[in-house]
């Protein structure tokens, strides 16, 4: 058996060009009987060479290339105690240093005698010191690697191909004889092909940031290291015993990766317990409060039953345990949660409390979160208050132990844009012409790179090197760039991580496993995914915000929010008439569109309502049909008899990823688990052959109940149109509750809650526009004040008895929340009392005082805020601190604060630019300044729109046309609109999106990038929706305010000018 | 090594040269010291060139192949 002992795939980062799975197929192709995988520091290709390996029947071996004492050695597992061996090297390496792993030789000693040894290519010191004809000191290093090694040591041969390389191996050969090292043939490979040749070459220009025609040692002078046919390797390579040892160190690695067997970690049980026993008591512990009065209660004791079954059949007991420990543990430190994704199918989950709502109320197919077949661990997805995340994993971490924790990695690879610049710059094209040309490209596109050909050529006509370029992005896009984190997926492990996995740090020191989410389930380890949502920290936020400006407590019982009612009529008319803007997932201009459109009335309106504005659903052309079926507009159609109880609540429509599942396994006749990979394929969508596969197994199975071979086909058809991202029920359901808890917060407690939401942000508008909101909600907005103003926003009772959000210190421009501590520590002492007082006391830097100063804050302590820039100007000169930039080489003559002029109050315009540079946001809407001049030319405010009774169903010229202003507060356009762009303005009256269709957005191209406008539009409404289709686009110049909050102001002139 | 670059015919034109004639002078080939293949400038003309260090009778030769064509790159006097 010959195979390559020492090779890269493109895991090793730019230092290696092919996948493992190609290296397999060339392999096997070259007739070896072996691969194995040897990347720079890691092991991160390892799941995927052993499935290729697999498919290829080639035997898999692991290791890796790594830095000892400063050259390289090729470590290569042969037992599992080996890997285990090596993942703990790998895993200290990573450890002692980040960016540069290394070890020293010492290490060598701690390996597992299953770990053989290579004394690697050029890179390692053997090879080297054999090539600059250092005979002693090749002895030596080869001397002391024996003394270390605790297993087989082994001088590696390589054929590169170079000039007097041949005369190294006889070196390197007769050393290892005098030795009695046995030598053995590595092949160091670092692309599949020979052809890849110029694929490494280039990863390799765009690693050491050359380009192709600067010279450089590291780069390669021919395609040499590619995987070659071990004939060809003879005749370079004239020892025989090296091929042999090949052929006996390939026999002995038996090393496997995957697992058919998952580990989930231990819960924490009493002696004897047993995990599905103490399960099941703590589910009937919690029966009662759930189910005990409901009508529901034997289906949900039957579904218990089940469920406890399937759990126990796959030992997941423990796992369900852990989680609902973790659970405990947040609401013990009242860290709110809530479970999300398909574990909500669950009524296990919810009776643990790991999700919030019920499986059996809300018809929840169980089977789409666990079944008897499932392969792999499931998903158990948790939402923690984003604030406090981190508290939940340092104590995970601190639970269950550092070496059995460590966060899922995410493979960052080479995306469009990236690849295009990086490979222009390494053809040496100039920085700008690169940058150019990868904006002449999508960021990420599914189309190949030739698509854009054209688009490239008009920035760098018909170059020669434009085919070559996109040969390269071919190859690079897709690529491996570097190791990221997971959002939230924590691994749980009942042993040592590092037996599985070597563990890295990430930049923001996190632990990290070497492989991506995909990898790990195959790998047999629990994944606990930890996710951080805003909006809970909000709902906290808001909770305590009552509490404290109120005294009322609202529910922090154990399943919080719980007795809030689920079917408040107030909260459903706010959400018909779009009053959602800051309420979680439906604060979109879509989703109010949509929210008139299907007119939710009750929860289960609400559920569909999250899933409905899904790629899925929308582009599988869904929404419209169930919207009109919803509203009584068109008839309930079924496909065929059979479906009607699967397909019965969402009015014949298929919008969950369930309803896939259960059509495929009710209709079609697949076992849960097929019917699940037909789900999985159906959603992605990618794999052309497998689907077809899939058509004739779903077609024949349909048959065999009864179908017609014609309705079977129309059903599949239907079926395999639910494609891209689509919700299943249960997390559309766990989402509805958010949305239904932040609507009713929003309702009934306006300041609590929009105080919370500007603190944590969880939406996508300007703090402006929800400023605008707080007024609109009849909530005032006190400007921050260096007297009352902490680091948080806060809900404060004007002297009216109503209640106030008071911006905090950090709200304004370069007031850190270190500055902002700084000033709250030293108030807490005894109030400001001036100026220089504040200045003195809080070392606060000057940048900061002067945005505290412009924003109003210090008022309270000078006559007004210019006055109060003046006194900061004379104090920082006085004390010689700060605003280092306006220092002179001489001081500036000291001048007394009685010197201080009576200065002018600032204008209306000064005051809204110095309110948005440094808070932000304006204390009156920019529009309300303009306000007479237009309605001197008949624009009208955007409530008129709202006022006007229009038609639902009157279409073209018959709608109504009005003509209003505003800043431009959204611009979006979503893949999913074709061309369509749509802008969302805002005046003092609220705010409308615009539409502007292709060819609208083509002729308005420029003045659709403004920040205000005059537009002329028809009038669309859905009952109480109003949205404009755009006709003309004016520019409204020196308005302040705009996209993103920044300024259109281009002077002081106190009127608008439209211009022609 | 002088750099020459002319073109010289090599016999047999494919496996171990035997003789090599330069400027109308044959010379024979008594040992191939070294061998190594270049595929440099891929981006421009993707060609690789095999050299071979030979030994004759009267220098050593650093000579390479493009495809069929022998070009004689260095001589050693």
């Amino acid at each position: 058996m010959f195979g390559s002992l020492h090779t890269r795939s493109y895991y090793s980062f730019l230092q290696g060009a092919s996948a493992p799975a190609t290296l397999a197929q060339r392999a096997a192709a070259c007739s070896h009987g072996a691969l194995a995988l040897t990347d720079l520091h890691g092991t991160y290709g390892a799941v995927e060479l052993e499935r290729a390996c697999l498919l290829h029947n080639l035997r898999p071996i692991i290791g890796a290339e790594v830095c000892i004492d400063g050259a390289h050695l090729v470590l290569v597992a042969t037992k599992q105690e080996g890997y285990a061996s090596l993942c703990r090297l790998l895993t200290a390496m990573h450890g002692a240093n980040r960016l540069n792993p290394h070890a020293d030789l010492v290490a060598l000693t701690t390996l597992d005698p299953s770990v053989a040894i290579l004394t690697a290519g050029r890179e390692g010191r053997a090879s080297m010191l054999a090539e600059e004809r250092r005979n002693a000191d090749l002895h030596l290093w080869l001397d002391t690697l024996r003394s270390h090694a605790t297993g087989q040591l082994f001088v590696e041969l390589n054929d590169y191909d170079r000039p007097g390389w041949r005369a190294t191996i006889e070196r390197l050969h007769d050393a290892a004889t005098q030795l009695s090292i046995p030598t053995i043939v590595g092949c160091d490979v670092r692309h599949a092909i020979a052809d890849d040749y110029a694929i490494y070459d280039a990863m390799t220009c765009i690693r050491l940031g050359i380009n192709v025609f600067d010279h450089h040692d590291e780069r390669p002078v021919n395609d040499a290291r590619c995987l070659r046919r071990l004939d060809e390797l003879q005749r370079r390579i004239p020892y025989q015993d090296a091929f042999q040892n090949v052929a006996t160190l390939a026999a002995q690695c038996c090393v496997t990766v995957l697992s058919a067997e998952v580990e989930p970690p231990k819960a924490k049980l009493a002696p004897n317990d047993n995990p599905a026993e103490r399960l099941q008591t703590l589910c009937h512990d919690a029966f009662p409060g759930k189910y005990g009065a409901t009508t529901i209660k034997e289906t949900a004791q039957q579904q218990l039953k089940h469920e406890l079954d399937v759990i126990s059949d796959l030992g997941l007991a423990d796992f369900f345990l852990v989680v609902h420990e973790v659970i405990l543990e947040a609401r013990r430190r009242r860290i709110r949660t809530s479970g999300r994704g398909s574990a909500a199918n669950s009524i296990v989950a919810y009776l643990l409390g790991i999700t919030g709502v019920c499986p059996i109320q809300h018809n929840l197919l169980f089977e789409r979160f666990l079944h008897k077949g499932r392969k792999g661990t499931p998903d158990i997805d948790v939402d923690f208050d984003s604030d406090r995340r981190a508290e939940m994993i340092a104590w995970m971490e601190q639970r269950f132990g550092h070496d059995h924790t460590a966060m899922t990695a995410t493979l960052i690879t080479y995306r469009l844009r990236m690849a295009v610049r990086d490979a222009a710059k390494a053809l040496g094209w100039p920085h700008d012409i690169s940058i150019r040309l990868s904006k002449s490209v999508p960021g990420y596109s599914n189309h190949p790179v030739r698509k854009y050909a054209q688009a490239m050529a008009e920035v760098v006509g018909q170059a020669p090197l434009l085919d070559t370029l996109l040969t390269l992005v071919e190859h690079i896009e897709g690529a491996p760039r570097h190791l990221g984190q997971h959002s939230g997926g924590m691994i749980l492990s009942q042993r040592p991580l590092w037996e599985r996995t070597p563990v890295q740090m990430s930049a923001n020191g996190v632990t990290v496993v070497q492989f991506d989410k995909d990898d790990v389930e195959a790998m047999g380890l629990v994944k606990f995914d930890v996710l951080g949502l805003r909006m809970l920290a909000c709902i906290s936020e808001t909770l305590e915000n009552v509490e404290l400006s109120t005294g009322e407590q609202i529910n922090l019982d154990d399943v919080p929010l719980d007795d809030v009612p689920l079917d408040d009529e107030n909260i459903y008319a706010m959400m018909r008439q779009g009053r959602t803007l800051g309420v979680f997932q439906i604060e979109s201009q879509g989703q109010m569109h949509l929210l008139a459109q299907h007119q939710p009335e009750c929860f289960a309106d609400l559920i569909t309502e999250v899933a409905l504005f899904r790629p899925g659903p929308l582009q599988g052309g869904m929404v419209h049909p169930y919207v009109r079926r919803r509203r009584g507009l068109e008839e309930v159609v079924h496909l065929h008899p059979h479906l009607e109880d699967l397909l019965g609540d969402t009015l014949g429509i298929i919008l969950f990823q369930e309803q896939v599942l259960e059509i495929a396994h009710r209709f079609a006749g697949m076992p849960l688990d097929e019917a699940d990979d037909f789900r999985v394929l159906v959603s992605k969508n990618r794999d052309r052959e497998a689907m077809e596969a899939m058509r004739e197994r779903f077609i024949n199975g349909a048959m065999a109940r009864g179908v017609t071979h014609a309705d079977a086909n129309v059903v599949y058809e239907k079926v395999s149109h639910f494609v891209g991202y689509g919700f299943c029920r249960s997390h559309a359901a766990a989402f509805a509750r958010i949305v239904y808890h932040s609507a009713w917060l929003k309702h009934y407690y306006p300041a609590a809650y929009l105080a919370a939401f500007m603190q944590h942000r969880p939406g996508f508008y300007n703090l402006m526009t929800l400023e605008e909101e707080a007024r609109r909600c009849g909530v005032q907005m006190l400007l921050p004040s260096i007297s009352t103003s902490g680091l948080r926003y806060r809900v404060e009772q004007t002297n009216e008895g109503r209640l106030a959000i008071r911006k905090p210190l950090t709200s304004v421009s370069h007031c850190s929340t270190d500055v902002a501590q700084s000033i709250v520590w030293a108030r807490a002492e005894r109030p400001f009392v001036s100026v220089e007082d504040l200045y003195v006391r809080s070392g606060a830097p000057y940048d900061a005082l002067q945005g505290l100063a412009l924003s109003g804050a210090l008022d309270e302590v000078s006559k007004n805020s210019r006055t109060a820039l003046w006194e900061l100007g004379v104090v920082a000169r006085r004390h010689h601190r700060g605003n280092e930039a306006q220092q002179t080489l001489f001081d500036l003559p000291l001048v007394d604060a009685e010197d201080i002029p009576q200065l002018p109050p600032m204008k209306a315009q000064e005051r809204l630019a110095y309110d948005y540079t440094s808070h932000g946001a304006a204390r009156v809407h920019p529009m309300t300044l303009y306000r007479r001049s237009l309605n001197d030319l008949e624009i009208r405010t955007i409530e008129t729109a709202f006022r006007l009774t229009v038609d639902e169903h009157a279409r073209g010229s018959a709608l109504p046309e009005i003509t209003v202003a505003g800043i431009v507060i959204l611009r979006q356009s979503p893949p999913t609109a074709h061309g369509v762009l749509f802008v969302t303005i805002e005046d003092e009256t609220g705010f409308v999106q615009c539409v502007a269709p292709p060819h609208i957005r083509d002729r308005f191209g420029t003045e659709l990038r403004q920040a205000a406008l005059v537009v002329r539009a028809r009038i669309h409404a859905k009952a109480h929706w109003r949205g404009l289709l755009l006709r003309d686009v004016r520019v409204l110049n020196n308005v302040i305010g705009g996209y993103a909050g920044h300024l259109a102001m281009s002077g002081g002139r106190d009127v608008f000018v439209v211009q022609p | 090594m002088r750099l020459i670059h002319e073109p010289i015919d090599v016999s047999p034109p494919n496996g171990i040269p035997q003789s090599l004639l330069w400027r109308h002078t044959s010379h024979q080939v008594i040992d191939v010291l070294d061998s190594w293949s270049s595929r440099r400038q891929w981006w421009t003309r993707d060609e690789t060139r095999r050299y071979l260090l030979v030994r004759t009778n009267a220098a050593v030769m650093e000579i390479y192949s493009i495809g069929p064509r022998w070009i004689l790159s260095r001589i050693a006097d």
